[in-house]
């Protein structure tokens, strides 16, 4: 099974249109889920419009192997909680259906639902123990200047939620494109002092173009480091008790 | 998430169960699945069938509607199985069906008299009490999952994938009963959490206007009961739901119950006033109408 120090990496990519600078998002997606990091995203919709335009983020998910919602400005913070929610569980449901494979060479699917039931009241308890990391990458791009606002609040909002998880729930926030022609900035990194969240809000500046390739890959960058020096520092714990 | 589209006369069969059901009738759609309206083949009884690809949330729903059974306001579910549509695997649970219609489509139609609100709202508290005695929040309280049964003239929750259990985080709200989007305390399930919701339900019933936590403050509501002419001591038991000074449902049934007394009591007065009135009404009425006769004779 599943062990407690098991980690949920995501990836919430916001934005309210396509990548037109960089290489192409959904290679780079795909990549990050061969990584072990799952890749949501979230298209915000205005408020009358009816179509589902944004063709770009059902591919960016698919391969990140996460979900994807459309959402009008104002659900936003809702959505953002959902998507997050919906990834730990099927996270986990994927680890078990791949350990149960292994051992009674069958997946939840084809258990009879009354023990399968036994099963997912383990993975549903689990899912709020389990630790998560998740980077956000918002969308900073010209159009979104009238957003930004809500955008904000949503990601205010994100964290009051995250607190009420009875396991870790570790956040970092990516703006892209970032400033003075960077393609991203690290607007809040993971454990940083959390008086600063709200300050560090106001750096996301919309202004220019979409190179989200570029965002996802310094996403990845971002978790695998962080992920990297815990490790070490642990190795430096466990020497220096020794 | 992907929602299965049945249209009507389509045969489900359970996968493990082997039970047969027709479609009726797509009845509503959310977040995770759809709801039909479908006949089973071999009793040729209606039931309400929860279909969706999350069997996590499903399972979850069905385990406590189960455990819930005692609860005469939440509805109740037989079964839980899968069905293949199309070549892709399905999970449904089977529920009560309840022919009625929900609160949010009935006041956009007809106004309730303030008695009738308060009688629902003493009915909720009463149901969530029984629920909270089990140790799980509701959470997910709203107009649309509160149903008023025509046939058996009762009230039934349905939709319950938000009931969490007391102490956790609370991940199904929907921002307008939500306190975490009103920033009146935060998203864990405890009793007032509950309580809180069941204000603004019962502000929604009261006034029957839009309300956004977005674009309003709690001032807003008590201002809009205030314009409705709300009776002091009611607006009074609404703010202290909704800021969280009191926190005890028991507190708020007491409270109604006497508020909905005294309505009652009001009424009736006034219903006898309305008759005393009409009595006399015709008494003068009568009088004059002898007073006339006698003057038509005399004048002859």
């Amino acid at each position: 099974m599943v062990n407690k120090e098991a980690v949920v990496k995501q990836i919430v990519l916001v934005t309210d249109g396509q990548s037109n600078i960089g290489n192409n998002p959904i290679d780079v997606s795909k990549e990050a889920y061969e990584r072990g990091i799952v890749v949501n995203t979230i298209g915000i919709m205005n408020q009358n419009q009816q179509e589902k335009p944004l063709d770009e983020i059902v591919g960016i998910a698919r391969s990140g192997g996460g979900t994807y919602e459309y959402t009008y400005l104002d659900d936003l913070y809702k959505t953002m909680q959902s998507v997050t929610y919906k990834t730990v569980n099927s996270t986990i449901q994927d680890a078990v259906n791949k350990q149960l494979k292994e051992i009674i060479g069958q997946d939840l699917d084809s258990m009879e639902p009354e023990s399968r039931s036994k099963i997912l009241n383990y993975i549903d308890d689990f899912s709020d123990e389990i630790k998560l990391q998740t980077c956000i990458l918002m969308d900073c791009s010209g159009s979104m200047a009238n957003k930004i606002h809500v955008a904000r609040h949503s990601i205010l909002d994100l964290m009051t939620s995250l607190k009420s998880r009875r396991g870790k729930a570790e956040v970092a926030i990516i703006a892209y494109p970032g400033e003075r022609g960077e393609a991203t900035k690290v607007i809040y990194r993971f454990e940083e002092d959390e008086k600063k969240l709200e300050e560090n809000l106001y750096a996301m500046k919309p202004k220019g173009g979409t190179p989200t390739a570029e965002a996802i890959q310094h996403a990845i960058k971002l978790i695998e480091d962080y992920n990297e020096m815990h490790i070490n520092q642990e190795l430096i714990e466990v020497d220096a008790m020794g | 998430m992907e929602i299965p589209q049945l249209s009507h006369g389509i045969i489900i069969e359970g996968k493990w169960k082997k039970n047969r059901y027709k479609i009726k009738k797509k009845i509503g759609e959310g977040g995770i699945g759809a709801v039909y309206l479908v006949k089973d083949l071999n009793t040729e009884t209606d039931y309400a069938m929860k279909i969706s690809k999350d069997s996590l949330s499903l399972n979850r729903e069905y385990q406590l509607l189960k455990n819930f059974y005692k609860i005469d306001i939440i509805v109740s579910v037989y079964e839980l199985d899968d069905c293949v549509v199309n070549g892709e695997n399905f999970y449904y649970i089977l529920l009560e069906y309840v022919n009625g219609i929900d609160l949010k489509r009935y006041i956009g139609r007809n106004k309730l008299d303030k008695n009738m609100v308060l009688g629902i709202i003493l009915i909720i508290l009463k149901g969530l009490q029984a629920l909270h005695e089990e140790e799980y929040i509701m959470a997910d309280l709203k107009l649309e999952n509160i149903m008023l049964d025509r046939q058996h003239r009762k009230i039934k929750m349905i939709d319950l994938g938000g009931i969490t259990p007391k102490g956790r985080g609370i991940k199904e709200f929907t921002p307008l009963y939500d306190r975490g989007s009103w920033r009146c305390g935060n998203r864990i399930a405890e009793e007032s959490y509950d309580v809180f919701a069941a204000m603004i339900v019962l502000s929604k019933l009261l006034v029957n206007e839009e309300i956004n936590p977005r674009r309003q403050r709690i001032k807003d509501i008590v201002y809009m009961l205030k314009r409705e002419e709300v009776e002091e001591q009611l607006i009074d038991c609404v703010h202290k739901g909704l800021t969280g000074q009191e926190t005890s449902l028991q507190y708020f049934i007491s409270r109604f119950k006497r508020l909905y007394t005294l309505e009652r009591i009001n009424n009736k007065q006034k219903r006898i006033l309305l008759r005393n009135r009409k009595i006399d009404i015709v008494f003068v009425g009568s009088i004059f109408l002898f007073l006339g006769m006698v003057t038509l004779i005399i004048a002859r």
